[in-house]
């Protein structure tokens, strides 16, 4: 990490960017540690809202009901999955009162209903929270003493999750998520068919008579060969706004978190830029097929998720498939 | 000289006193009884009151012989150290020593004080002198008594005298205590005295004849000329002598402290000798890194760069060159320093308690202080590593001038993207840093010294994220910082009347910084700098000594601002638990500046012959805060004798916000300044020129720090909340690089806490509560010089991590912290070993060098790394084994 007593700028800044530059040097060396993008085990890959009335609208008004689609993944399908959620408002990262419980369940979906505060209680400082936990495999509870749900147990996975409800600000048009349903993604130079999502479970055998696109898995000892995914945006993932603080409108940035149960990616996140204005702006990814030695049975699914957020609390999500075998 | 040529072995005395505490060097005594009598001087060398004669030891050559003997007198006269310096031969320098050991001496005298010296002196064990010619019988018939063949013998011929003065050139000023010896043609010595304080020697009832004059004086090139004393009469000559090369100076192309030290004016002062200055294994040669071996001084982590003294925040501290303050003392990433080693005169640390004649800052302060350039011919150096190159290039211009030019570039950026994924990170501009100093120094023919010097430093580092890391998916864009900085800075120094010594610094220059953190976050600011430093010196009597200044710094820049609110990071382990541009932020755009002049006032007061005090206050004004301070600081020493010397001292220290905390909206304007008590005490005990000891305990009580808040529109706000208490011990046993050896042995136990609006006390981000370093070198001869260090220190406290909650709208899990600084990483451990081999040419010497750090590989762990949802961890490990292999050509 490098530092420096500088003159204006808290040290934190400076910190933060030697941390950064500290861990791009040391890139190239191996970490062992599990990424954002290896779905190891059941996570929460997003949240977004659903407002009935609106379909596509990411914010809601003040005293409105709507309701938070919790995106949940893995490698494989959870005995159980349990949730449970509460509701509170927010001025900063924590509760700013106690929070109201607002629904418990199992299975999939997670969708969890609410009404936002009113106007009154959100004034201009505040806005809804929710809080909650999804449990797979475990036991579901709350810690008396941080108030925060719990998953417990021998193989549980499940991690306290929070997001905050977007709210549309007095006399402004309500930001939308983006639509990835019309997006195109390739892989390797041909197009990647959504149904490829449905055919099978991560994890199964498969060969070329799936449907499924088949790559061959990383021969023992030999450096595996990246393979490019492209994600090309449409006119319906990008809104115009005008940022805080600025004058001039720009369009969204559109941010992609990257999943898959095998393989690696090399980067768990990509991003078109606000300055890319093109309408069919995309992005390449690249993913790692899995080491031979990992596919067991010769061949497996591997199933890939992508979330794209517009930082403004949109959100949407698309799946792909393909086969890995051995070679 | 009648009387010296005795049939017994006779004691011949030379003297260079070398006091310490004086302010000038005393005129020696000479000791043979038919010496000139002295004019009255204020300061007078050790005498012996009784000496011993030495037992010539059986089988040693009957001619004659001299063995120089460097002597240590206590103020109360007894000998405390005494060793050869010029030997001849084992067994009369045997009995040189037993017989000084049993001299008894009267003291050295500063007017009526008695002070301790070190004299350097000659025991000449004489050849028994041929037998004298008869002479005739007075009374007897004048051809009665005569033989045949016998010869006349001439009357005794009347004595001469030789007398005159010792200058030195560049001054013209007298060279007191410098030492003349007079030989016959045939090189024996026929008497040794030692030049008063207005340079007057004199050599009386000298024998008419031709001799050899020889005047030698520490800090000058030698003399020796020939002179004829006539029968009757007084031979008057003056002797100039020109500046030598330091003592060292070729094995090291820079000097030491002045030999004469002033009274100390700090309860704990690290000097650092230039030998222990470049030869410290681990530090690549940099006089500047070895500041981190001393005692009270934490280890940084990794490649930080700062440097934490007794616990206090790096930000606490402050490092001054040549009497200005600097923003850093090192290139990013603490690799090396902003100057040429060779240029550095002095670096002294002072971990607290500092004098009032610096301020502004709460910790501690780090003094670097340049040479002159060399005035006895162009020397040069040039010095390549695999880091990076340097060179120097100095020498006399006309009588009274003299120039150094020296400069300094690293290659990383040559080979750095050979390491970087170019499909990941994008390299704007790799790493690279400069320096150069131009420096010119001139002595006018009325005395004192001008000084002008034009430096300058930058580094730049500079990269282009292509897909955001998996540390936090807001940052993309552009990363990197770029520092530089130039200054041009003169010095003036002379004496004002009989008593006063001024000396003035001044100086301007540019500043500017960047900074960016991907797209959205990121500052810059340039302006200009600068600052003065006016000092008056006055020796009051014997017994004080005032001392006055003005210290003036400001700037004014421009500024443009886009990031987080500040706010502390110390002890703040959640501002860096989320993304960083989910901090609540702001902007600022415009002109900051600020003017801060101060005055000072210190007396280094005498009392008796054995208590020291020093009282001093410092009044400072802080324009952008709008307020001042006062701070009062004393010191004491009290000689116990026998080189014991007691310490103690107490002060007040100010510090205000950090530049641009005060700037709404980014920062808070009401902060205010923070504080400090010091309060140390100890002991230090001087076994002479070879070492030294000291234990010192101290204390440091803080308060008004700034720590978070929460402003009125519920965002992070500073404020003036905060406390913290420091306190331990320091134990350093230094070996002076007299010899062939030197080396020390530095251990502190400290502990350093904070307290936040009142809640527990909690450890310091940099508690290090062991720090041991063992440094040595050795020369091993042949041009062979081994050195090693060796440290071990306690690991930096740590927040744990006890889990983590998953933002949904940022895809970013944010970890849950235990106790702040509830846990520790493991002991840091580190051997560091030097090797280097000279070669000395008739005109140049080549060295080559092997530094390396880490020896043994142990990777010690500089915290944690987390997988992205804090459910795993494992060791951040510093620094593999790290070889730095360079070659070095001087002239």
């Amino acid at each position: 990490m490098t530092a420096h007593h500088n003159r204006i700028l808290p040290i934190s800044l400076a910190l933060i960017v030697g941390a950064i530059l500290a861990v791009l040097l040391a890139a190239g060396c191996s970490n062992d540690l599990p990424v954002a993008s290896q779905l190891e085990r059941t996570r929460v890959l997003g949240a977004r809202v659903e407002v009935a009335s609106d379909p596509g609208r990411a914010e809601v008004s003040p005293g409105e009901a709507a309701a938070v689609s919790w995106i949940i993944a893995g490698p494989i399908t959870p005995t159980t999955l349990d949730w449970a959620f509460a509701l509170c408002t927010t001025g900063g990262a924590d509760c700013s009162e106690a929070p109201q419980p607002l629904a418990t369940g199992s299975g999939t979906p997670v969708t969890v209903p609410f009404t936002t505060p009113d106007a009154a209680t959100l004034g201009t400082k505040l806005l809804p929270l929710m809080i909650g936990a999804v449990c797979a495999d475990g036991t579901l509870g709350f810690d008396p003493t941080g108030g925060l749900p719990t998953c417990s147990g021998p193989g549980a996975s499940g991690t306290p999750v929070r997001f905050t409800v977007p709210v549309t600000p007095d006399g402004e048009v309500p930001n939308h998520h983006p639509v990835l349903s019309n997006d195109v993604l390739e892989f390797r130079g041909a197009t990647w068919d959504p149904a490829t999502a449905t055919i099978a479970a991560p994890g199964d055998a498969c060969d070329a008579t799936t449907g499924l696109p088949v790559v061959s898995a990383t021969p023992a000892g030999s450096d595996a060969v990246k393979q490019e995914i492209r994600i090309v945006s449409d006119g319906d993932d990008r809104e115009t706004f005008t940022p805080a603080g600025k004058t001039v409108p720009e369009l969204e940035e559109l941010q992609i978190s990257n999943f898959t149960t095998a393989g690696k990616f090399e980067s768990s996140y990509a991003a078109i830029f606000a300055t890319d204005t093109r309408p069919d702006a995309d992005v390449i990814v690249k993913w790692e097929p899995p080491s031979a030695s990992t596919v067991l049975g010769g061949s497996e699914v591997v199933v890939f998720h992508f979330v794209v957020r517009d930082l403004r609390g949109g959100l949407d999500f698309t799946s792909r498939a393909l086969c890995v075998v051995a070679p | 000289m009648p009387g010296t040529r005795s049939k017994r072995w006779t004691l011949v005395a030379s003297a260079l006193a070398l006091l310490t505490g004086a302010v000038a060097a005393p005129r020696a005594h000479a000791q043979a009884p038919e010496a000139a009598a002295q004019p009255a001087a204020a300061l007078t060398p050790p005498r012996v009151a009784k000496f011993v004669e030495a037992k010539r030891p059986e089988g040693t050559p009957p001619e004659g012989a001299a063995v120089d003997l460097e002597l240590t007198i206590a103020a109360d006269g007894t000998l405390t150290d005494a060793k050869v310096v010029g030997s001849a031969g084992d067994a009369l320098d045997a009995a040189a020593l037993e017989a000084v050991r049993q001299f008894t001496f009267e003291p050295a005298r500063k007017g009526d004080k008695a002070i301790p010296a070190r004299i350097r002196y000659r025991y000449t064990f004489e050849a028994a002198p041929p037998p004298s010619p008869a002479t005739p019988d007075a009374g007897g018939d004048a051809g009665a008594a005569a033989t045949p063949g016998d010869k006349p013998v001439a009357p005794a011929p009347r004595a001469g005298r030789l007398e005159g003065r010792v200058l030195s050139r560049a001054a013209d000023k007298p060279v007191a205590a410098a030492t003349i010896t007079l030989l016959s043609d045939a090189g024996e010595t026929v008497g040794t005295t030692l030049a008063a304080e207005d340079g007057a020697f004199a050599f009386a009832d000298v024998a008419p004849g031709s001799y050899r004059v020889r005047i030698e004086a520490e800090g000058f090139a030698p003399v020796a000329a020939t002179e004829a004393v006539t029968s009757g009469e007084a031979t008057t000559i003056t002797y100039r002598l020109e500046a030598a090369k330091k003592k060292g100076a070729t094995e090291y192309e820079f000097g030491a402290t002045a030999s004469i030290a002033a009274p100390p004016r700090e309860v704990t002062k690290r000097a650092l000798a230039p030998e222990e200055l470049v030869r410290a294994a681990g530090t690549r040669g940099d006089p500047l890194r070895v500041i981190e071996l001393l005692p009270g001084v934490a280890r940084p982590p990794g490649l930080a760069g700062f440097i934490i003294i007794r616990g206090s925040s790096p930000f606490d501290s402050q490092a001054f060159f040549e009497g200005a303050p600097v923003d850093r003392i090192y290139h990013f990433g603490g690799l090396t320093s902003f100057v040429n080693p060779r240029l550095l005169d002095h670096i002294d640390l002072y971990p607290g308690n500092f004098s009032a004649r610096f301020g502004r800052k709460m910790g501690g302060v780090i003094d670097v202080g340049i040479r002159d350039p060399k005035t006895d011919g162009f020397h040069g150096m040039a010095d390549v590593n695999l880091i990076d190159s340097s060179f120097i290039i100095e020498g006399p211009v006309g009588k009274r001038g003299a120039f150094a030019v020296a400069g300094k570039r690293s290659y990383i950026d040559f080979w750095f993207k050979n390491v970087i994924p170019q499909d990941v990170v994008g390299v704007t501009a790799a790493p690279v840093y400069y320096d150069y100093q131009a420096i010119y120094t001139y002595r006018p023919e009325s005395g004192g010294k001008v000084r002008v010097m034009a430096l300058g430093s930058g580094d730049e580092f500079r990269l282009n994220l292509k897909t955001p890391p998996d540390g936090d998916p807001t940052l993309r864009g552009n990363f990197g910082q770029s520092t530089n900085f130039y200054r041009l800075q003169a010095l003036w120094q002379r004496r004002l009347g009989a008593h006063v010594d001024q000396e003035i610094i001044a100086g301007a220059g540019w500043f500017a910084q960047d900074l960016a953190a991907g797209d959205q976050l990121g500052f810059s600011f340039s302006g200009p700098e600068q600052f003065l430093r006016a000092e008056w010196r006055a020796q009051l009597g014997s017994h004080v000594k005032l001392i006055g200044g003005l210290d003036g710094y400001a700037f004014q820049l421009d500024v443009t601002y886009i990031g987080p609110l500040f706010q502390s990071t110390e002890g703040n382990p959640r501002y860096f638990s989320g993304p960083l541009t989910g901090l609540p932020t702001a902007t600022f755009k415009g002109r900051y500046s600020t003017y801060r002049p101060a005055g000072y006032l210190e007396a280094l007061i005498q009392v008796g012959e054995r208590l020291t005090l020093v009282p001093g206050v410092r009044v400072d004004y802080f324009s952008e805060i709008e307020e001042g301070s006062v701070d009062p600081r004393l010191t004491a020493r009290f000689k116990l004798g026998g080189g014991t010397t007691l310490k103690a001292g107490a002060g007040l220290f100010s510090q205000p916000p950090q530049y641009g905390e005060t700037v709404a909206p980014v920062g808070n304007p009401a902060l205010g300044l923070s504080r400090a008590q010091h309060y140390s005490v100890g002991v230090e005990q001087s076994f002479g020129p070879a070492g030294s000891v000291s234990l010192e305990g101290f204390y440091k009580r803080l308060y008004d720090l700034e720590v978070n808040g929460v402003g009125p529109d519920g965002n992070p706000l500073l404020v003036n909340g905060g406390k913290g208490r420091i306190y331990g011990l320091e134990l350093l046993g230094k070996l002076n690089p007299t010899g062939k050896a030197f080396g020390f042995v530095a251990y502190t136990l400290s502990r350093s806490e904070r307290n936040d609006y009142g809640t527990a006390w909690r450890l310091f981000d940099y508690d290090q509560t062991h720090i041991l370093t063992l440094m040595g070198g050795y020369k091993l001869g042949r041009g062979w010089d081994l050195g090693g260090t060796f440290r071990l220190v306690s690991g930096n406290p740590r927040t744990p991590i006890t889990g983590s909650v998953y933002d949904a709208n940022s895809d970013f899990y944010n970890p849950i912290y235990g106790a702040v600084n509830s846990a520790r990483d493991p002991a840091f451990h580190q051997l560091a070993v030097r090797v280097e081999k000279a070669w000395k040419f008739k005109a140049w010497q080549l060295a080559s060098y092997l530094d390396v750090q880490n020896v043994y590989n142990h990777r010690s762990q500089e915290g944690l790394q987390y997988s992205y949802d804090y459910s795993r961890s494992k060791p951040v490990l510093g620094l593999p084994i790290l070889p730095s292999l360079g070659v070095r050509g001087e002239f």
